[in-house]
């Protein structure tokens, strides 16, 4: 499990952080509420990292892709 | 000129005088002088003259009177009052409520009456304190602020907010849940009140976020990573009654009542025989003593009675008979197996052929047929594991089980969190209220027995908060849970028990329940019925307060009754957003946009995922919400076809 990444920058991603031998990333919205993303590679979680827009980068390339549940 | 002058300088809070009296009601004429502009400077804060619900005092000698402004202007001018005035029509209703002693405590109440053309003043900030101050500062909690004066703290003494039970009332949306989390923040404040004790009937699992370390969760399907704790209700914590109603249903005839019954004490007494239980012996058992006994053997044993055929003994003599047994295909008897929940087998009646191949009716059949069945079902439903295979209280074929009820108890109202939640919301709802009912009536009668030691709650009170009230107390509901908390708000005040119902739906509430609750705090109620009934059942003659209850704001409550001295619109404090309760409806339409992203993950204005159906009836079928992914991992290969689409 990867560290904690607080994202205050974010206008909508509060913050997030990757499970690597489960392939989880855990996203945590600004409305406090926390969503696995499922089967996530890592080179998706490290485009997270350095997306400028984390709310954009979640929208285009892990929505609809991977599956979630709410935590 | 000069007098006038002289006047405001001696007193800028004067704004009237009175001119008519009578019984509570008293009518003020507004002095044209100091109030035209409607506002008044008093010691540089600035107040509004003749707002309604604010408060004048009326000085009497040594004591000051203190009422509550219900009316304003024209309609408040007595009945003949004809005269054009410059300013308009000046004047105020206002409805006396209490006094204090000039620089002592205000009480409830008055003493006596004031008179034409005493005058009225401005009620200050000052005075404010005096009259909501708390009277003795341990019997009080701070819960939010005055609406009208957001520096001045409201008070409610704690004492009879639990005892003299409580009502939360108000539509969805208006902050409800959210101010009962206020609420419950300050009662369960660790450093004053380090032995609270309140369990929270949470039917949505809505609490658990908001109350955090403060509060132990039970719940069925627990979560055990966040520390939550499986919930178990024992079926043999339930008295008779309860019991049979959750086991048999309702039975139509007075037999059957009685043959359950014997054989409940036999296997009672089966069970104290290999696990005595201090106190309790053959003679003093009886049906509703909570102790262990095997469900599983009572199904087994009733529906042997219920369903057994006979076949003479083969070479016995003429009476002598065995249980008809159907076999399986290696020829054993299928004898079933009580533990497994497997019915034994038996052959068809049949009448013809030789005598010794006769099969009969065996027994005397009790006619629960039908209702047995059933019990088998709910015995291998997975959703009634809480109640039927209470995991260390349950029991084994012999009645033993591994741990009593003082662990259970202990395990909800023992001191280690001031508050305990039972989250509900896994219980399927035909026995929703029943279960509700059992447990407000097991923990109130140990609470009960146990009244002399510090364990009961005559020492160490014990509070019942009931979200969602309206859906098991309501008015046509005969249901257990209203039975129990009928007799909790009856007598629970002898016994240190307290009620707190909240609800949306007041006017749905059984009434015995609703007058009973000796504080009500009423939210923004918009349905005129529930206003009324509000109005109604508060115990102050303060009505014309309640008129307002449409315009509240969110998060603001009127509050009447005994835990305040006088009723007070206050602004409830909020605990911070990450301690609130999760009841925030869901978003139809997420903000945001494609280029910053959107505020949540789902909504329709989003691009759709791909569902998968399989899971949602996956969850369904084993009644749980908690999402396992191992199970639907898809294999690479589909992987890779989602991505490339």
């Amino acid at each position: 499990m990867s560290e904690w990444i607080s994202t205050p920058q974010s206008s909508n991603v509060a913050g997030f952080c990757y499970d690597e031998g489960g392939q989880v990333l855990t996203v945590e919205f600004n409305s406090g509420r926390r969503y696995n993303y499922y089967d996530v590679p890592q080179y998706i979680y490290e485009g997270m990292k350095s997306a400028d827009s984390k709310g954009k980068y979640l929208n285009a390339e892990i929505k609809g892709v991977y599956r979630y549940a709410r935590q | 000129m000069t007098k006038r002058v002289m006047k405001v300088l001696n007193d800028p809070s004067l704004i009237g005088t009175v001119q008519d009296v009578s019984g509570t009601t008293i009518t003020v004429a507004l002095s044209t002088d100091e109030t035209a502009t409607g506002v008044s400077f008093v010691s540089g804060e600035c107040y509004r003259v003749g707002q309604v619900g604010s408060f004048v005092r009326i000085p009497i000698g040594f004591v000051d009177l203190y009422g509550l402004v219900s009316q304003v202007g024209a309609g408040a001018a007595p009945v003949r009052e004809g005269e054009k005035l410059p300013y308009g029509n000046r004047w105020l209703q206002v409805q006396l409520v209490g006094e204090g002693k000039r620089g002592g405590d205000f009480q409830r109440g008055i003493s006596q009456h004031p008179t034409i053309n005493d005058k009225v003043h401005i009620v200050t900030e000052k005075d404010l304190r005096a009259i909501y101050g708390p009277g003795e500062p341990s019997d009080f909690v701070a819960i939010g602020n005055l609406a009208s004066a957001e520096s001045i703290p409201t008070y409610v003494d704690i004492n009879k907010l639990v005892t003299r039970h409580s009502a939360i009332v108000g539509t969805t949306g208006c902050g409800k849940s959210t101010t009962v989390a206020g609420f419950l923040n300050s009662l369960s404040n660790t450093e004053n009140y380090p032995s609270a004790r309140i369990l929270v009937i949470d039917i949505h699992g809505e609490y658990a976020k908001a109350l955090g370390e403060r509060c132990t969760v039970f719940k069925i399907g627990a979560d055990i990573v966040k520390g939550e704790q499986e919930l178990q209700i024992p079926f043999w914590a339930l008295n008779f009654e309860e019991f049979t109603k959750f086991a048999f249903g309702s039975l139509s005839n007075e037999k059957s009542y009685a043959t359950i019954s014997d054989w409940l004490i036999t296997l009672k007494k089966e069970s104290i025989e290999h696990q005595p239980i201090k106190g309790v012996s053959d003679e003093s058992l009886t049906v509703d003593l909570p102790t262990p006994f095997c469900l599983q053997k009572l199904w087994y044993e009733l529906y042997k009675k219920d369903f057994m055929t006979i076949r003479p003994k083969p070479g016995g003599a003429p009476d002598e008979v065995d249980p008809a047994y159907a076999k399986d295909k290696q020829g054993n008897d299928l004898v079933g197996d009580a533990m497994k929940v497997v019915p034994p087998v038996y052959r068809t009646v049949k009448t013809t052929g030789p005598a010794n191949e006769r099969i009969q009716w065996g027994g005397e059949p009790i006619g629960i047929r039908q209702q047995l069945v059933a019990l088998g079902t709910k015995l291998r439903d997975p959703r009634y594991n809480f109640i039927c295979n209470p995991g260390d209280w349950k029991p084994d074929i012999d009645g033993k089980v591994a741990k009593d009820l003082d662990a259970l108890l202990e395990s909800w109202i023992g001191n280690t969190r001031p508050i305990t939640i039972l989250d509900l919301s896994g219980i399927p709802s035909t026995i929703l209220n029943d279960i509700i009912g059992a447990v407000l009536r097991i923990l109130y009668d140990a609470v009960f027995w146990g009244r002399n030691l510090p364990e009961g709650a005559r020492e160490r009170p014990l509070l019942f908060v009931l979200e969602e009230a309206h859906t098991y107390l309501g008015k046509e509901n005969t249901g257990r849970a209203a039975d129990a908390v009928r007799r909790i708000v009856k007598e629970g005040r002898k016994y240190g028990v307290g009620v707190m119902v909240i609800s949306q739906r007041p006017s749905e509430i059984d009434t015995t329940i609703l007058s009973q609750c000796g504080t009500m705090v009423a939210m923004r109620l918009a349905n005129n019925t529930d206003r009324g009934y509000i109005t109604g059942a508060a115990s102050d003659n303060l009505r014309g307060l309640f008129e307002i209850l449409p315009i509240l704001r969110t998060g603001e409550a009127i509050i009447v009754g005994e835990a305040v001295s006088l009723p007070v619109r206050t602004l409830i404090e909020l605990p911070p957003p990450e301690r609130r309760p999760e009841s925030t409806d869901p978003k139809v339409v997420s903000r945001g946009s494609v280029e910053h992203g959107f505020e949540s993950p789902g909504g329709w204005n989003q691009k759709p995922e791909n569902e998968r159906y399989d899971v949602m009836v996956y969850q369904w079928r084993n009644q749980t919400a908690k999402y396992n992914h191992s199970i639907f991992k898809p294999n690479d290969n589909e992987t890779e076809g989602v991505k490339n689409e």
